[in-house]
Order: structure tokens, then sequence, then C-alpha cells
């Protein structure tokens, strides 16, 4: 059925359609719809639907006339359609050549008023094929029951990620892929597991976990020294980088990020935990380090020292590379440790040393795909440049490593910035710790934060950068913000990670994680992984 | 005397002339009653847009449209609208108007001694143009009311096809209006125009205007003179002419006050609004014609700049004439 037509468009920016439709009601965010073009047809979906702003419409909302027609839903068609008309935000996701049903990526758009119109199943099955290596993932709004096919061996060949507001089933989606690429062993997976989602049985919500589905291919790690039921996870100190510190500790100041560089120079065989708290101004020469910003650095490492799984013993990386290397995959429990964002940034990044390490200098078989829960926490721009993830999203793809990241999205669909984001400041203290005994933050002074806006900080942190007080990132980390875009786009430090075109939907209630649940029960039912090898683990 | 002085004085004169005359008009207005089940209402409007200027010569583009509307519960439904573009090249200069074919004649004839000659000879041909188109409506359909836009009066008789429209629409038993926009008519011999005098009148009627004022129009008016306010909360009255069914305005009105109800247009007939709409689109297709313009002037060997220079603005002057460097510097310059 027609709904429209093309009124404007861009590749980059979509399509935008004229909507012909009595009531913009019968369309919804996420419905498929075909864009019928010469030589293509466009396979979209809705991102958005707009009414307008119209000043004859606000001055007749409210207008009490008697024995009128009141402008409405069909009451007044011109030459051109209705009056008062919805417009639709198409997405462009595939092309499909009308003569060969050929697909490709849309890098052109369909001309002025091409057709818009819903789509047909046999259009969908043209999109979603079914391959070997293909799991049906859910259905698709705006279509009879369909249920999407999605290649996981082409999935799983280039960085891709998964958007949605909080409570709109990105776990549950992500637990379902990584279910499916075990299925079709099509790799190893590795997932940072803030929330106790992955392992057995959901922490929140006894969900069934990764290891009920397939206990011999997967391993527990946990940071919580009270999980005994999965291996322990140990940090050895030496393996930690500046970078992580900066990661980890938001908060510091640009005396103290200098401060963080000029100990790691002058370490010696120390960790750079150590180094630090026994670092003096008189080691590191006045020229460089500021006694109170030393005092204050030494201060906040403390969170870092007092964390029990960073210390000296059996390598937890090199095990986790041996299980992988035997087609495990790996979930890292981050147990009581899962709220504090501090922990995770700093943990996560220094793991990401060592994965691209590993990945590029050491040619590894088994395709490892990293999902990383939470993460725009990494894209917030004072804290990408540091990270490793821009690069294992770059570099890594033709090693083997794929990066998978699953953030909120930064914006919803009004344009709003997501408040998880917009909370987020340099000064801010992610940690659950006690700050009441921290003076200046800076080398001098009681400030207790620091007032300048963040463009200054930021600005004054690349000054010292380019100054050489301590190493600065590869340039092209640098100097974008750190991967805020628009509704519906991604940009990792740069690099444009593929999106995954599942829209999850909007509701954000106490009955998501229900109806969550119920539909992953739903599909992990229908999909029947026991099939695959996995089967109800041992509890 | 001063320039303030003198505003006062105007002003005391206009205010004296305003109240000349105070008794109320001699009216009757009578109730309308908007038809229960309206037949459709085809409207009829046109308008034009001038694109290139070489010497005396002008050259325009003008457009008739006509759409059909049906008026159901649910609404308004337009059908598949009636469009009618032409272009034409008109002459200022008489000693080549002579040359000219005989419609051109009229053309030239018709609007001799107007200032902007050549927007009176474009502007009639628009008027010829939606006659045609009027005509090939009333033809066509039966039992509509047929609604143009403007009065029912012929001028210049020549290039009109209202007496026509008029019999075609009584072959085809279609109730022929022509509704105003605005009017400036004095016809109850007010110092105000009617349409200011009536609109202290409230509610929703129509009234006759004297047979004095339609005496006077004998020959160039085909139908009769009213001025009705369509919806009771209407914001204003128009003057409309009835062509047919003149017997019968009671009828006349009820049908077309049944198409003024849209909450848009109150008291407007809407197919009449929409029908402008397509109108005017020709103004807003004048850059794909300046194209066309720009090319074929180019087959034809003429410089570029010189084709660029006779690139008109809506109303036929030149785009570069110096009066619009006046203007701009008159606006910019503080």
């Amino acid at each position: 059925m027609k709904i429209g037509e093309v009124i404007s468009g861009s590749v980059t920016g979509g399509l935008e359609a004229k909507l012909q439709l009595d009531n913009p009601e019968s369309l919804r965010i996420g419905y498929p719809v075909i864009v019928e073009g010469k030589t293509y047809d466009f396979y979209c979906l809705v991102e958005d639907i707009v009414n307008q702003e119209l000043e004859l419409a606000e001055r007749l909302a409210g207008s009490e006339f008697k024995d009128a027609i009141i402008p409405g839903a069909g009451t007044h068609e011109g030459y051109g359609g209705p009056i008062f008309y919805s417009k639709a935000v198409l997405r462009p996701i595939q092309l499909i050549e009308k003569d060969s049903g050929d697909l490709s990526e849309p890098q052109t758009i369909p001309p002025y008023f091409s057709e818009a119109r819903h789509a047909a199943k046999k259009d969908v099955e043209l999109i979603y094929q079914i391959t070997d290596t293909s799991v049906p993932l859910g259905t698709i709004r705006g279509i009879e029951p369909y249920f999407v096919h999605v290649d996981f061996e082409r999935l799983s060949e280039k960085p891709f990620a998964i958007y949605g507001r909080t409570g709109a089933g990105k776990s549950i989606l992500n637990k379902l892929i990584c279910l499916s690429i075990l299925a079709k062993d099509v790799g190893s997976v590795f997932i940072f597991d803030m929330v106790g989602e992955y392992g057995i049985y959901s922490r929140a919500d006894q969900a069934k976990g990764l290891k009920f589905y397939f206990p011999d291919k997967v391993e527990v790690f946990s940071l919580d020294p009270k999980n005994t039921e999965a291996k322990p996870f140990v940090l050895d100190p030496r393996e930690i980088q500046p970078e992580d510190l900066l990661v980890a500790l938001q908060d510091l100041s640009p005396g103290m990020v200098d401060t963080i560089y000029a100990v790691y120079q002058r370490r010696g065989d120390r960790d750079l935990v150590t180094a630090i708290e026994g670092a003096t101004v008189e080691q590191l020469g006045e020229a460089l380090v500021h006694e109170m910003s030393l005092n204050a650095l030494k201060r906040r490492i403390q969170r870092i020292k007092r964390l029990p799984f960073i210390r000296e013993g059996k390598d937890a990386f090199g095990q986790m590379m041996g299980l992988v290397r035997q087609g495990k995959s790996i979930v890292l429990d981050f147990g009581e440790f899962g709220g504090d964002v501090s922990v995770y940034l700093f943990v996560a990044n220094v793991l990401a040393h060592r994965l691209y390490d590993q990945y590029t200098e050491k040619s590894e078989d088994r395709r490892l795909i990293v999902f990383l829960e939470e993460a725009h926490k990494f894209l917030d721009p004072l804290v990408a440049p540091y990270t490793k993830f821009a690069q294992l999203a770059r570099e890594t793809r033709k090693f083997n490593l794929i990066l998978a990241l699953v953030p909120v999205r930064p914006f919803d669909e009004r344009g709003v910035r997501h408040p998880e984001r917009a909370r987020r400041s340099p000064g801010r203290r992610d940690v659950g710790e006690d700050r009441r005994d921290d003076p200046g933050e800076d080398g001098g002074g009681d400030r207790r934060r620091d007032p300048r806006p963040d463009g200054h900080r930021r600005h004054e942190v690349r000054r010292r950068e380019r100054e050489g007080a301590h190493p600065r990132p590869p340039a092209d980390d640098c100097g974008r913000d750190g991967g805020r875009r628009g509704e519906g786009e991604a940009d990792f430090r740069g690099v444009r990670v593929r999106l995954a075109s599942l829209l999850l939907g909007p509701p954000n209630d106490g009955s998501v994680r229900r109806v969550n649940r119920q539909r992953f029960e739903g599909y992990s039912k229908h999909n029947d992984y026991s099939a695959f090898g996995g089967g109800p683990g041992p509890l | 005397m001063t320039v303030r002085d003198e505003l006062r004085e105007e002003l005391h004169l206009m205010m004296q002339y305003r109240g000349a005359r105070q008794e109320p008009p001699p009216m009757e207005v009578k109730a309308i009653r908007p038809a229960e089940s309206p037949a459709d209402l085809v409207a009829v409007d046109g308008s034009y847009a001038f694109l290139y200027n070489l010497g005396s010569m002008w050259l325009a583009v003008a457009r008739a449209a006509a759409i059909p509307y049906t008026l159901t519960e649910k609404g308004f439904h337009p059908r598949p609208p009636h469009i009618v573009d032409r272009a034409i090249l008109v002459w200022t200069w008489e000693e080549i108007v002579s040359r000219q074919d005989e419609f051109h004649q009229k053309l030239f004839e018709a609007t001799r001694g107007s200032n902007e000659p050549h927007k009176e000879m474009v502007n009639e041909f628009r008027k010829h143009l939606e006659g045609a188109l009027a005509l090939q409506v009333a033809q066509q359909y039966d039992s509509v009311v047929l609604a143009l836009d403007g009065s029912l009066s012929a001028i210049p008789k020549e290039l009109d096809h209202l007496e026509d429209v008029v019999a075609a629409c009584e072959a085809n038993e279609n109730a022929l209006v022509g509704v105003s926009k605005d009017s400036f008519l004095h016809a109850f011999g007010r110092s105000m125009p009617d349409e200011q005098v009536l609109a202290s009148v409230g509610g929703m009627g129509y009234v006759r205007v004297p047979k004095e004022f339609e005496s006077r129009q004998h020959g160039l008016l085909h139908g009769d003179v009213y001025f009705a306010r369509l919806h009771a909360q209407a914001p204003k009255w128009f003057r409309v002419d009835v062509g047919t069914r003149r017997d019968d305005p009671d009828f006349v009105f009820g049908q077309l006050a049944a198409h003024a109800r849209s909450g848009l247009s109150l008291g407007y007939p809407y197919g009449l609004m929409e029908a402008h709409r397509l109108a005017v689109l020709v103004r807003q297709s004048r850059e794909v014609y300046e194209d066309e313009i720009l090319k074929e002037c180019a087959h034809l060997g003429m410089p570029v700049g010189e084709v660029a220079a006779g690139l008109t603005q809506m109303e036929g002057r030149r785009r570069g004439a110096f009066h619009e460097y006046l203007d701009r510097f008159a606006r910019d310059v503080k």
C-alpha cells in the first residue's frame, strides 16, 4: 500500500517522504518501507514520523467553529494530497536492483516523488536471506509475522553496534546475538558483563545466560572474590598504562595528568600504581610536577589500589586467551563492581590494550567478538582519546578481533541529549568513594571542581599534549567530538561503525524487563540452541 | 503649512466623508440554509508570471486551473484538476502590434492608455484562459456549482467567454457563481465600501445590491450581484455574482455555503482556495521556465549576459532595472 512520496533525501541523511495517510498513527518507527526508484527498490526503515510546525495549524488549534469542517485527518484534500500531512524520515538499509534482485549498500537516492509503500513479506525476505550461518533473531514491525534472519558470519566480519534507550532490550538482543554466534560457531565472544546478565542466569531476573545454553563453550571469570563458581580474575598491576588511569579516574586535573606521565617515564621496573604511591616532587622535578597535584593524584590512586583483583598472580588474561584458542567464549563478570563505572572503564581498557597487542602482534586464528556494554561511557569526549577501543574498532578487523558496541543512544528521538551522557562532565565523580578529604585538584587552592567549561579543559589537556607533557594519542584519535553524532549515527573516535539495522523500541517502564525476558525466552525457545550443541547447563 | 498640518486636515476630511450618510442602507438580508447534500463544486482560478523582457516585448506564462470538489461527511475531496498553461508574448509598441494577429491587437486595444500596459495585457490573457477553461468545465459537468474567481463582468467583452459559459451552465443545469475575494463596490451608495458597510451585520445571509447598480453594468454583467456571509463566523462578506439559477438564490447560496464550511476558510468556498493555490504554482515554476529561456536563447546565439539581463521580476520589471538598485539602496542605507 502506498504511504507517500519522496520529497527530499541524501545518501548520508536518509530520505523524507510526504505521507498520504489519513492518520499518521498507522505508521510506526521501525516499520519497513520500500521506496520505488527507477532502477532500485530502496529498502528503508522508518526512523521518524513528523508533523511539521505550521503557522496555520497553530492559529486554528483551539478554535471553536460551529457547523464547520475542522481540519483533521483526511478532511481537507488538496491537489497534492491532504492539506495537513505528516512526513516520515526513512533510513535506507539496502538497495534491491529491480532487474536482478541483487542487493547493495545504499549509495544513491531515488528521484523526487518516488513512491513509498509498506514493505511486503517478499521484500523483507530478499533482505534477510536464510544462509548456513543465519539465525532468526526476532520479528520485524509493520509486517505479517516474519522472523528476521541475520547472517552471523557476515555480521561478525566487521564492528557493529546495537543502539537503544535504557530498557529497550539491548542486553536481551545482545544475548540473542551472542547465543547465535555460539550456535553457529562463527567465533568466540568476550563479554564485559557489568550487571551479571550473561553467565548462567541473569542476576536481575534469572533469565538464562550464555553459560546455561552452552556450558561447554563458555567460561565465566569474575572480578568479585565472592563469586566462587567463576574463575577468579586477576589483573597484574604491571599491565596498567597511564591511559587506563585517565579513563578510570575521569576527574583528574591537567596537572595530575602531567604527573601520571612524568611518573610513568621514571617508574623503572615498578608498576605504575606503586610508582605513583612512592613518587616525590624531588624525584620528578619541580619543573614537571606540582606537589599538590602529586598529593591529589596519590589520593585518587587509592581507588585503584583498593581493588582486590589487582594483584600479582596467575595471569587471567593468559588463561582467557588459552580458552579462546580452544574455541571457548569468555564472560567477565564484574560482580559487586558492576555498579562502579570507573572500574568497568578501567578493566575494559586494560584488557582492550592486551587484546589489541595480542591480535595485532601474534596472529590469532579464532575470531573473537568483543562485546562492550555501556559503550557510550567510552564515547565521552574526555575519555575517548585515551581508550583503546577506537583502534580496536578501526584496525583489528583484519586480525580477527571484532568490536561490538552496545551503547545507550546518545540522543533520543527528539534530538535531546541523553541524560546519562549529559550528566557526565570532567568534574563528575563516578567512583562511589568518599571524597570529603579532597582539597584542590590542580595543585593549589581549595577549588573542589574546575569551574571552567568542558571545552576549555579539553583544550588545555590537548595543549599540554602538544607541548609534550605526555605522549599524545594518535592524531586521528583526537580532535573529534568523541563520537557524538546525530540520531541514528555513531562515530567511535572517527571510526564509523556499522549499525545493526535493528531498532529497539522506546518503552521504558517497570514492565519492560519482564516483557524482554518473555521475548528472550520465546526466541531462545524458538531457536532451540540445543540443536546446535547448546543445552541446559548443570544447574 | 507643515506636512503634519496637512495630514491632520486630510484626516478630518476622511472622517467627514466616512459619516456622510448615516441612515441604514435599504437592504433585505436573507437567511442561508446550507445544503444538506451539496452538489459538487468546480472552482476555477488563474494566475500569470512574467519571465522575460526585451525592449518593448514581454514574455509571460499564464495558467488557468479548475478543480472539482466533492463534499462528504468526511470532508473535501478533490478529483483530478484541469490545468491550462500557456505562454504569451506581448508588445507595447503599437507599430509592431499592428503587424500582429487579431487576438494580440484586441489585447492591446483593451489595455490602451494603461500605465503598465504589459501587465494589463497579460492579465487580460489570463482572464481569457480562465474563461475558456470555465466554458470547457461548464460543458463537461452537469448539476454542479461552477465557482469562478472574481465577478461575472466581461471587460473587455471581445476577449471574454462569459456569455457562452452562462449558456453552457444553463444547458447543463449548473449553478454559476463568481466570488470576489475583495470588493470595493459602493453599490449601496455609502462612502464606505459595501463590504465594510455590511461588516456590522452579523449572522449568515445574503443581500442583493440595489437594482440601479446592476442596471449601470448592463451589457457587461452576466448575473445578479449579491453580498453574502456564507458562514456565521466568517470574517467578512463576499461579493457573489449569480449567473444561473437566478430565480432561486436560496438554492445557490445554500450550495455555496455548504462548500464554505472549512475551518481553513470559513465563509469562502474551499474549492476556490485550492484552485487559487493550484493557479499560483505557475509563479513558483518561474525558475524552470527561466532555465528554458536561457537554453533556448543560447541556441539562438544570444550572449548569456544579455539574456540574463532580460529576466524579469514577478510584475515584469527587469531584474537589473535601476529602480531595483534604488530600492535596495533605500532599504540598506540607514
